[in-house]
């Protein structure tokens, strides 16, 4: 079985700010006039096995914008593999919208059937990066389009690491063959939560593996502990963070991520400018 | 400690009762995965109270607490899909409810309700077969989008409703509008009811399934019965309830 799906050549012409496809925030982008705004983003769960009032969201918006995938729950470190009922639809999904790749996190979300609905960290451990390869090759080979691997925040690492989240990254993405959606806040997060140097990280990325970019909002605590909610503005550290890494990677679409706490559309409408006009500067993109 | 051994010790810490002393310590940074515990039960009891907000006002803080940990505790969600937690935790909570006297009488029908009706607005309308006009000599094609439900108590009346909540036997119907894609209540009488859950079973023709249920219910087929029989066909065809016959 081979592992290596290339990229769906028509549609690696997705570029430039894209946003998460909302309920919440659906009838606002419809209605908007934003050029800036390239492509949604979609949860795939929150499309599969259902009807009503999101099918037709999801077709409005192809109608619109390219679509691209972000999956939810298949956490490439689960030790059970996903049930091939769920994967089979999945990829018949992902090939009806024809979406270029499917990126999912590099954490766990189930165990023994149990789902948490949330993103819980891996152990920087060499048994979770040999789980993470074999789940990417395995959702490969089922999907029959491209994986990409998310970064995600952690708040807590269990028990001892053996090596470092760039290390551990690195070593999945080299032995999978994934590519990278790169999440520049989760990034950030990380670095000021754990004491490492984000910009560092950034510089060890492989930029030909990278084929999309996260940016998201963060908050921090009274003990000064960050959290990743998707629910607050970017903060202008994240933001020259982006610049760095889409200096470096090129042009890669950027998701402004935002779940929760929704603003009026109007503010949310300037990040997306702001973030287009970071991505035409550090890219020196001059396209509409 | 292996990987299996580490996701099982966050799983118990996120989702038992109480979080095990023994999982925190294996795990280190006791407050850290605390706070991973706060951040899940948080996510998922914001999704059912926005998803059940008259079910959890009748429940009150106290019970809603109560069978949300039996819930996580002891029947967690097993589905993929963070809608259906929802669902997961109703079924839960009206077993943990069951023969419960101290709640309000109509808190478990409003729950039921209530779950229902978050159900039917993510159903399918559309149904998997070929679908050909009504014949009452072919066995009938309802909505998919579909449930039926019988309450005791009147929670589809709107809550500033006098009659909302009282007691007394409702009929419903709840349907997923085909026209702006969200859950309506039908309230039925009982022998439509019966019809339309036979109807819903399609395992015999229409004008058997009409036969069948009059003689469930003791009715005789007069031409009263044949007339409000043909209005309410009608109307189910009309409002996209009864889709046609297979």
């Amino acid at each position: 079985m081979s592992h290596s799906v290339t990229v769906n050549a028509q549609n690696t012409a997705v570029r430039g700010v894209g946003l998460g496809l909302r309920q919440g925030l659906a009838e606002a982008l419809f209605a908007a006039d934003l050029p800036e705004l390239k492509f949604v983003e979609v949860h795939p769960e929150n499309y599969l096995r259902r009807g009503g009032r999101f099918r037709t969201l999801l077709e409005r918006a192809r109608e619109r914008w390219p679509v691209l995938t972000h999956g939810l729950t298949l956490g490439f470190g689960a030790v059970e593999p996903a049930e091939p009922g769920y994967v089979k639809q999945l990829g018949e999904f992902l090939r009806g919208i024809e979406a270029p790749w499917h990126s999912e996190h590099l954490c766990f979300s189930s165990v023994d059937g149990v789902m948490l609905h949330d993103l819980l960290p891996l152990p920087l451990r060499q048994e979770a990066a040999d789980v993470a390869v074999q789940r990417i090759r395995e959702l490969q080979d089922q999907l029959g389009v491209p994986v990409a691997v998310e970064n995600v925040s952690y708040y807590a690492h269990p028990g001892e690491a053996h090596c470092t989240e760039i290390d551990f990254l690195l070593d999945v993405l080299a032995r999978s063959g994934a590519k990278l959606l790169l999440d520049v806040n989760n990034v950030f997060v990380n670095a000021r939560n754990h004491g490492f140097d984000a910009y560092a990280y950034l510089d060890r990325i492989p930029v030909e593996s990278v084929v999309q970019i996260h940016v998201a909002g963060h908050s921090v605590r009274d003990d000064g502990l960050l959290l990743d909610t998707h629910g607050n503005a970017v903060r202008d550290e994240v933001y020259q963070l982006l610049e760095h890494a889409l200096r470096r990677v090129g042009h890669v679409p950027v998701l402004l991520e935002r779940d929760q706490n929704f603003p009026n559309f109007a503010e949310l409408a300037d990040e997306v400018r702001k973030l287009h006009a970071i991505y035409e500067r550090a890219t020196g993109a001059t396209w509409r | 400690m292996a990987l299996i051994d580490v996701e099982r010790a966050i799983l118990s810490i996120c989702f038992q009762a109480e979080p095990p002393e023994a999982a925190l310590r294996a795990l280190g940074e006791r407050e850290r995965w605390l706070l991973y515990r706060e951040l899940t039960r948080d996510r998922l009891i914001r999704e059912i109270q926005t998803a059940l907000p008259r079910s959890c006002t009748a429940l009150g803080d106290e019970c809603l607490q109560r069978a949300f940990r039996q819930h996580l505790d002891r029947d967690p969600p097993r589905t993929r899909f963070f809608r259906d937690v929802v669902m997961a935790f109703a079924a839960s909570a009206l077993r943990t409810f069951e023969g419960d006297e101290t709640l309000p009488s109509h808190a478990r029908d409003l729950l039921r309700y209530e779950a229902a009706l978050w159900e039917v607005s993510d159903l399918e309308a559309v149904p998997n077969e070929p679908v050909e006009e009504f014949s009452f000599d072919r066995a009938p094609v309802v909505t998919p989008a579909l449930r039926l439900l019988h309450v005791t108590h009147a929670v589809h009346l709107p809550p500033d409703s006098e009659a909302s909540c009282s007691p007394g036997d409702f009929w419903l119907c709840l349907q997923l509008d085909p026209e702006d894609a969200r859950s309506r209540t039908w309230s039925l009488n009982r022998t439509s009811y019966s019809l339309l859950a036979e109807f819903q079973r399609a395992q015999c023709s229409a004008a058997d399934g009409v036969q069948r249920v009059a003689k469930q219910l003791g009715r005789r087929v007069t031409q009263q019965f044949v007339d409000h029989l043909c209005e309410s066909l009608a109307q189910w065809i009309e409002v996209g309830i009864l889709l046609g016959s297979r």
